[in-house]
């Protein structure tokens, strides 16, 4: 009996300290039956601790964060280039993979880039739109054309169109990451509007070779 | 981009169900810098993560520009993350360093290492501000907190509040599991101190 104070100290410091086993926990709940002052303590640490793990985890900030992070969003790596070359390289390997004699369409959809072009971003955001509509269309006509034959594909090119799209697909999501750290960047708006370009003669090739199956 | 060729094409992420398919999609579109996919994210863990900042710093000022780094910085990490799961822990973990590296600057400008721990708060830290309009609050308790060294808060909210374990502790705050356990007894015993 005359070591319970230094052992009751001892379990109370092991439970504060976050590091006492069930056993002891126990044990130091027992020694608190017997002790007024330890369960006096121990209630009052318990009530704090457990007011700490009520607080919410989570706080809406005040203001909207977003923008301002988006301002901060560094500006294109290194990489980027290389995904426009393996968009190139992709959509060159598409043709031959489809066997189609055709040439790719090089009218712009939106404006033409050149000395007359627009450099106004608002006019440049109006483009995006509307060769996103074309290409959303483009999509929405495969889907119906291509959709009931895709099985016909031959394997190789059914995989070969999936593959060249998917990586045509990420060079323009790098140029889209340019363009929110870069809006009124006129260059990469042409480079934009071109893959946009490209990815819609793909898939209208896809849609044409499938429809002669 | 082309969702409608991703559902025609029978892969790997058939076989999962909706939910997991719309996560992988959306790291997918993290990893491969989509904005939008991005902006998602960042929607869906604003909260969690300012909340964390909010509890740690005691300031909404600086809980807003810890928030904004962490995501300027998982952008910049976009490629790294396995799983959203893993992006969540990703963003806590940069967090709790992101303030720790912060304050530690702070405080060598100052003169004064953050491993000092003389009982009183870092008067550079300004006065304590709680998170206004947040129901369920008590001032008190937040005042309790605010007024723990930034250490012995740090391991007593990673502790009790967000369940980690001292050698997570540790690793997060670049000390021991001993030195954990020890800056947590004394975070608990001054808690009730002040609140008492």
């Amino acid at each position: 009996m005359t070591d319970a104070p230094h052992r009751n100290d001892e379990l109370l410091r092991r439970w504060l300290a976050g590091e006492s086993t069930e056993t002891e926990e126990r044990e130091l709940d027992r020694a608190a039956l017997a002790s007024p002052a330890l369960a006096a303590e121990l209630r009052a640490h318990r009530r704090a601790i457990a007011e700490v793990r009520a607080l919410p985890r989570e706080l809406a900030p005040e203001r909207d964060l977003w923008p301002e992070i988006v301002r901060r969003l560094p500006p294109p790596r290194r990489r980027f280039p290389f995904a426009i070359v393996a968009g190139l390289a992709a959509a060159a390997a598409l043709v031959v993979a489809v066997r189609v004699a055709e040439a790719p369409r090089e009218a712009p959809l939106a404006y033409a880039a050149g000395d007359g072009a627009p450099a106004a971003p608002a006019v440049e955001l109006a483009a995006y739109a509307e060769t996103g509509r074309a290409l959303a269309a483009t999509r929405d006509e495969l889907r119906r054309a291509v959709a009931p034959r895709l099985d016909a594909l031959p394997p190789e090119t059914r995989r070969m169109v999936f593959e060249n799209l998917e990586t045509i697909d990420r060079a323009i999501a790098d140029i889209e990451a340019a363009l929110v750290r870069l809006p009124a960047d006129r260059e990469l708006a042409r480079t934009y509007i071109s893959y946009r370009e490209r990815e819609i003669a793909l898939l209208r090739q896809a849609n044409r070779l499938a429809a002669r199956l | 981009m082309h969702d409608a060729l991703w559902e025609l094409e029978a892969g790997p992420d058939a076989a999962l169900p909706a939910a997991d398919l719309a996560e992988e999609r959306l790291l997918r579109g993290l990893r491969r810098g989509d904005a939008g996919a991005f902006e998602t994210l960042y929607r869906r863990h604003a909260s969690s993560l300012y909340g964390l900042a909010m509890r740690l710093t005691c300031r909404a000022s600086e809980a807003e520009e810890l928030t904004q780094d962490v995501f300027v910085r998982a952008w910049e990490h976009r490629e790294d993350f396995r799983s959203l799961e893993h992006f969540a822990r990703w963003l806590k973990r940069v967090a709790v360093n992101g303030w720790i590296n912060g304050l530690r600057r702070r405080r060598t400008a100052a003169g004064r290492p953050l491993d000092e721990d003389d009982g009183e708060r870092d008067a550079a830290d300004g006065a304590p501000v709680t998170p206004a309009g947040s129901p369920g609050l008590r001032l008190d308790l937040e005042r309790a907190l605010a007024a723990l060294t930034p250490r012995l808060r740090a391991v007593l909210l990673l502790f009790d509040l967000y369940g980690l374990r001292h050698e997570e502790i540790a690793e997060l705050l670049d000390m021991t599991p001993g030195a954990s356990k020890v800056q947590l007894h004394r975070a608990r015993t001054r808690l009730r101190e002040t609140l008492q």
